[in-house]
């Protein structure tokens, strides 16, 4: 090894050398010789180049094009029905209809940081860096994915699908016509309780044990399915990435239960309800 | 219906966004 780089890059005798930092690991640089690399100048700036005039251009014309979404001038007299957030923050605005404000503009909120901000310290993949692959990071890449496209998907709900009193409206339904307020929404507990035939208290134990079913499910046969995976992550990457992850699966099952099911509240607490 | 109609919806823009997202990430290996 030594003998090769030598080859590769002659000493100048014209300069000193010193031991600058010893690193673990391979890089993308590994096993590439200077007649491997091209100049950044002039072989890559002038795509860079190319690039940022085709994109000035578009940009010009969409903003002759497209105005900006400007409304009238705001009146303390009549307020906008409905009051919509910038799209940036409808999906947090979309699931506002799903969980209660504590919850859905703080809790998740906070959960999608923290969560993001965890993924260096959970991801045990060494593979893929400084090149592009999806073969060799499947999970990662799809579960990314999943989430990303769960956040887009509430914002494309907010822009385009909600009129008049946050209800929804379809494209093609007039967006003027006032809708009928959405009613018979229950909570799992009391239906449990009335199509089972059981007590109030049993439909809530019931339902409390669904959830907690749900997520003990979901911790312990991942982890018998996929032995090599626990035993890569250790108990407690795996616990809190599986934790995360079921609360990322939960929120679209939380949403279909009451888009498709009618059903507001699953699990109800004294301190809150979700 | 209309309830499965949104349910519907859904699952299908979810779906395709998620495998957008893959399929271009899958495409820029082959590129690579």
């Amino acid at each position: 090894m030594a003998e090769k780089s030598h080859d590769i890059f002659p000493r100048d005798p014209n300069k000193t050398y010193g031991l600058m930092e010893l690193v673990k690991g391979t890089s993308t640089g590994v096993d590439k010789e200077p007649e491997d690399t091209i100049f950044s100048w002039p072989h890559l700036f002038y795509v860079e180049f190319l690039c940022v005039l085709i994109v000035t251009g578009l940009l010009l014309f969409a903003s002759l094009y497209f105005g900006a979404p400007l409304e009238e001038e705001a009146s303390r007299d009549t307020t906008p029905n409905p009051m919509k957030a910038p799209w940036y923050f409808l999906g947090l605005q979309e699931m506002l209809v799903f969980f209660d404000p504590w919850i859905a503009g703080v809790g998740l909120p906070v959960l999608i940081a923290v969560g993001l901000m965890l993924i260096p310290f959970l991801d045990v993949n060494k593979k893929g860096k400084g090149y592009y692959t999806f073969s060799e990071r499947k999970f990662a890449i799809t579960s990314y994915s999943f989430g990303m496209a769960l956040w887009l998907v509430l914002i494309v709900i907010g822009v385009w699908f909600r009129g008049l009193d946050w209800n929804w409206y379809w494209p093609w339904e007039n967006g003027h016509i006032h809708k009928p307020p959405a009613t018979g929404l229950e909570d799992l507990p009391i239906i449990f309780a009335r199509t089972l035939g059981i007590g109030e208290f049993a439909g809530k134990a019931l339902s409390d044990l669904l959830v907690l079913g749900y997520f003990g499910a979901g911790l312990i046969i991942p982890a018998l399915y996929f032995k090599e995976f626990f035993k890569k992550l250790g108990l407690i990457r795996y616990v809190t990435l599986m934790g995360l992850y079921l609360i990322m699966i939960g929120i679209p099952v939380k949403v279909g239960l009451r888009l498709v099911f009618s059903i507001k509240y699953v699990v109800m607490t004294p301190w809150f309800k979700i | 219906w209309e309830k499965f109609g949104i349910g519907i919806f859904f699952i299908v823009v979810t779906a395709i966004i998620t495998f957008g997202i893959m399929g271009l990430s899958s495409f820029m290996e082959r590129l690579y």
